[in-house]
């Protein structure tokens, strides 16, 4: 389809056939042949092409960076055909709803609704935290019921008895545990 | 290798205002069509840049000439996010010179229209 576009936009830009007319400007200038209008048209229903878009096909995005995107966003209904004839007259004679009715014709969301949050950062903390409970649910059960009892070695007392041996044995006399042991006060050294 | 790094940027500069001048050119051609309104506005959002007063004055001329009044509001709201987060110190001023265009034509701003949140 964007190729099709981009040709179509190569008819149009043709400027030198447009600066010899005197005639104004005329509002439906993307003008298709019957091959493009049968592929894109039953896509896009009744909406009028308007322009290039973000790429060239003819899709209607709300993007920020392109505030013009390549079709109006809903179909052409008698309503809104009456708003554009109101429309080729003075603006001022055009109420305020007439104007909210013409943006909503062309364009689906203002850029406040496009960038307004969504709160989906609360979901994804939710997920996260959900994620992270269950890990702990596991590991109280992993604890509880997998693991083998911890070794005997690893008690206090244990730990207690096996330093005393290292003092009496003397190990690590000269960087070591014993080393760090004064034998004459018989306590840690200062 | 300073000096060769400076002229790369200052040419670069050249090329964006270039581009800027043909765009905006563009847009004040008398017999302006809807495909390119449409692609210059893009363009120039694209730009890095919050467009001046004499493009929206020349976007302005140009959808009253394409009887297109929600293209002036939805470009007046592509220039409000351009300026980011530098907005109140920025827009303020843009309004403040396209104020007698949008009265003279009866274009609301996105405020007085109720669209902005």
């Amino acid at each position: 389809m964007n190729r099709h576009l981009i040709r179509m936009a190569l008819r149009a830009t043709r400027a030198p056939q447009r600066t010899v007319s005197s005639s104004s400007v005329c509002c439906h200038n993307v003008v298709l042949d019957q091959k493009l209008r049968d592929e894109i048209h039953p896509k896009i229903g009744n909406r009028e092409i308007v322009g290039f878009g973000i790429n060239g096909s003819a899709s209607y995005v709300d993007r920020c960076e392109f505030p013009c995107p390549a079709i109006r966003f809903k179909e052409t209904t008698a309503d809104i055909e009456k708003l554009r004839e109101k429309e080729k007259g003075d603006w001022k004679t055009l109420s305020l709803a007439d104007k909210k009715a013409l943006y909503r014709a062309s364009f689906c969301q203002t850029y406040s609704e496009m960038n307004a949050p969504t709160g989906e950062w609360k979901v994804i903390l939710s997920c996260i935290l959900f994620v992270l409970s269950g890990a702990g649910w596991m590991l109280i059960y992993i604890k509880k019921f997998v693991y083998p009892p911890p070794v005997s070695t690893l008690n206090r007392e244990w730990q207690e008895q096996s330093l005393q041996r290292m003092i009496d044995q003397e190990q690590g006399h000269i960087r070591g545990v014993a080393s760090k042991w004064d034998y004459e006060k018989l306590e840690w050294k200062k | 290798m300073f000096r060769i790094s400076l002229k790369a940027s200052t040419s670069l500069h050249n090329a964006a205002r270039q581009c800027l001048k043909a765009q905006a050119g563009a847009i004040c051609r008398p017999d302006i069509d809807h495909w390119e309104i449409r692609k210059a506005m893009n363009d120039i959002t694209a730009e890095d840049l919050v467009p001046e007063p004499r493009i929206i004055f020349a976007a302005f001329k140009a959808c009253r000439r394409l009887n297109d009044y929600s293209l002036a509001v939805r470009y007046l709201e592509a220039g409000q996010w351009k300026c980011g987060a530098k907005k109140s110190t920025i827009w303020p001023w843009v309004l403040q010179e396209i104020k007698p265009t949008l009265s003279e034509l009866g274009i609301l701003t996105p405020e007085e229209m109720g669209l902005v949140s």
